[in-house]
């Protein structure tokens, strides 16, 4: 009902989080897809990140992200509108306008127009950057690591066609999504509407190595060849490469013959401990196909991860090893997990 | 964690040492109600391809059949936490939908097909392991080490009855409030106008309730009844209640008189899912009207509990108050009061206040 009247330690760490303070501090300093970049028009757009609500805009100085809260009254921005040609944010409110800085440009409850605005009267505005057709945010001002390196998606000629696949929202947590995007030993079982095989569940040892960035995995699979809803479900033996950049942003790329090759980027933003945004983006080089159907394909191949992902419980992945059960083709989410633990400090209680 | 100690089975006096047992605060403290059996399904729906899922007083469960067993497990694949209740049953075994893990009915897993060469490592097998029965067309749980006996009436074992179970009904009330209904002997009349009752004559007579060891009995309450059955044929009913457990009770109907020879019973068991949801069921039993279809008891058990599910999910507070001091007691209510006490006394631990 009531803060108390002392003057509050303010923390950007949100209150009733569901996720530990610990791991929010190390997460928040990681860059994390917000929007695609062609989800933002001339209205202000809400997202979450991490248990923080964001407004995003467009001026024509660029993106802005902002923490979605007037200075004011705490009112959301992303329920105002853009005045000014664009260039300023309304508060629909008391109608404050704020510029791409969040500084307040306009009070328009003051009599006297020549009145100061108060230097207080500003938003918290958060780094963010274009890249990959998305939208990255960073909640901390210096970032623990480099966006992920995909110059094949930033620089490709007319053969190759790009894909944005609709963003997704799973109830289920970043990190136990990125794991099932690089889990290898599940394609037989659940993928049976699209290029699992069900013949061939065994796997042999995979390559994994450790890179400055992530994670790097390859190993070749015999897919079944359901493609497009056609009656084809011939073998086709592929060659399957994952590239991780910590935390959550994988380069699947699939190598089908020597000319023919698709990438499945696929970047999980933590609305929450338990609710994840899926930002993927699909390029390839294989003709026959339009961009809608490679949208269906993917969409298909999400719907049949979904359901067993928001099934697992915890909904957090353990990192205590003794917690699951592994086996040999978990090497990749062994190694995952251990990264998470030893390079980042991620599942610290915090002393 | 080690769970709670009951120190005496005995039915009216349970003392749980809470200390003892470690109990945190905040955590759901269960282990009376864990002793008793709950529903999870109808016998019916449990194929032997798919197993099927269902919530137990918090705890998520898988039950399937082997050939040979029944087995009701924490549903949850050990290998990566994906429920095994979205996989399927196949040679004999639960395959885990994820990476195709294969349980036998002893929990243990004993194939596991991305490494058909590895030696199974020791703890890949079922979490927890309950016990499971069908019974009166139901499939059964109990989630304890000292499980009490399943609940039974006679009829269900007569010959010339017809043993039909119904349901469930998801209700979003605490399983004590569902129950409470049942038993709640003035409102029949007027909730249930024109079928179990009249409201023109809604006054009830007053009645003596049965303290006995094997609990509380209610015998010879009589209402008029439009439709007492379903068969659609008004009369006198006469009813004999009894608290089997604290959310299994049942009646047993005589129409016309209590000398009457035929007989309906309605075993009435809610599955306690959560604090403030819950699944009941029917387990109705005729030793006439054969020419009633199984179709036409099932609507007409729905017909009814239809008019007591929006009734009991506006009730407040939503758990119920075991201490006669709140809510406001009529002689009417002597029975819904005894049921009251009777779950304070053997220390009901879940859906009370």
């Amino acid at each position: 009902m009531y803060l108390p009247t002392s003057h509050s330690v303010t923390t950007d760490y949100p209150a009733g989080s569901s996720i530990s303070e610990n791991d929010w501090h190390i997460l928040a300093g990681f860059w994390h897809p917000v929007a695609f970049t062609s989800e933002i028009k001339d209205k202000p757009l809400a997202a979450r990140l991490l248990d923080t609500d964001l407004v995003i805009y467009k001026t024509a100085a660029g993106f802005t992200v902002a923490k979605d809260q007037c200075a004011h009254r705490g009112a959301k921005l992303s329920l105002g509108w853009m005045d000014d040609g664009g260039n300023n944010v309304v508060c629909p409110f008391h109608g404050h306008h704020y510029n791409h800085q969040g500084t307040c440009t306009k009070i328009p409850s003051y009599a006297d127009r020549n009145m100061p605005v108060p230097a207080k009267m500003c938003l918290t505005v958060y780094r963010s950057v274009e890249r990959y057709g998305l939208l990255w945010a960073c909640l901390k001002d210096e970032p623990l690591r480099p966006l992920p390196e995909w110059p094949l998606l930033e620089n490709h000629d007319a053969g190759w066609l790009r894909i944005e696949i609709p963003k997704g929202i799973w109830q289920a947590s970043a990190s136990r999504h990125c794991e099932n995007f690089n889990d290898l030993a599940h394609i037989s079982w659940v993928h049976m509407k699209t290029f699992g095989n069900r013949q061939r569940p065994q796997l042999e040892d995979y390559i994994l190595e450790r890179t400055d960035y992530g994670l790097h995995m390859e190993l070749p699979y015999i897919e079944v060849e359901r493609g497009f809803n056609d009656d084809n479900t011939g073998e086709r033996e592929v060659y399957y490469t994952h590239d991780l950049t910590y935390p959550y942003a994988t380069d699947l790329k699939v190598d089908y013959t020597e000319d023919m090759t698709s990438h499945f980027y696929d970047i999980a933003s933590p609305v929450s401990a338990v609710e994840t945004a899926i930002y993927q983006i699909t390029l390839t080089n294989i003709e026959g196909a339009t961009a809608e159907e490679y949208a269906e394909y993917q969409l298909v191949t999400n719907s049949e991860d979904v359901v067993v992902v928001e099934s697992q419980r915890p909904h957090s992945v353990p990192l205590n090893p003794g917690a699951e059960v592994s086996i040999p083709a978990d090497k990749f989410s062994i190694q995952y997990r251990r990264d998470m633990v030893k390079l980042f400090g991620i599942g610290q209680s915090r002393g | 964690m080690e769970r709670g100690q009951v120190s005496n089975l005995s039915p009216a006096k349970f003392v749980i040492d809470i200390k003892r047992a470690g109990y945190q605060r905040g955590e759901i403290m269960t282990e009376v109600i864990k002793q008793y059996w709950h529903p999870v399904g109808l016998a019916g729906t449990l194929t032997d391809e798919k197993p099927i899922a269902a919530t137990v007083l918090g705890e998520d469960l898988v039950i399937w059949r082997s050939k040979d067993k029944l087995c009701a497990w924490k549903d949850l694949c050990v290998h990566r936490g994906v429920r095994l209740s979205l996989g399927t049953v196949c040679n004999n075994r639960l395959r885990c939908a994820y990476h195709g893990w294969e349980y036998n009915d002893a929990g243990h897993c004993e194939y596991i097909p991305a490494h058909p060469e590895i030696t199974i490592p020791a703890k890949a097998k079922a979490t927890a392991i309950y016990r499971a029965r069908e019974h009166a067309g139901l499939i059964w749980v109990n989630l304890s080490d000292a499980p009490r006996t399943l609940p039974d009436l006679p009829q269900f074992n007569e010959p010339g009855y017809r043993v039909i179970p119904c349901g469930p009904y998801e209700i979003n009330a605490a399983a004590p409030r569902v129950v409470e209904n049942f038993l709640d002997l003035s409102h029949p009349p007027i909730l249930h106008d024109g079928i179990l009752g009249d409201s023109s004559h809604a006054a009830i007579d007053d009645y003596h309730v049965d303290d006995t060891e094997e609990g509380y009995f209610v015998k010879n309450v009589r209402y008029y009844q439009p439709d007492p059955d379903g068969t659609g044929v008004g009369g006198d009913a006469w009813y004999d209640f009894g608290i089997l457990a604290p959310l299994t009770v049942y009646f047993v109907k005589h129409i016309g008189s209590p000398a009457n020879k035929e007989k309906f019973v309605l075993m009435f068991a809610v599955r306690p899912e959560t604090e403030n949801r819950s699944w009941a069921h029917f387990i109705a039993a005729y030793n006439y009207a054969a020419d009633l279809s199984e179709q036409e008891i099932a609507d007409f058990h729905s017909l009814i509990i239809g008019q007591d599910i929006p009734i009991l999910e506006s009730q407040r507070p939503e758990l119920l108050p075991v201490d006669l001091s709140e809510e406001l007691h009529l002689r009417s209510d002597l029975f819904t009061s005894k049921y009251r006490r009777h779950l304070k006394d053997i220390g009901m631990d879940f859906g009370v206040a």
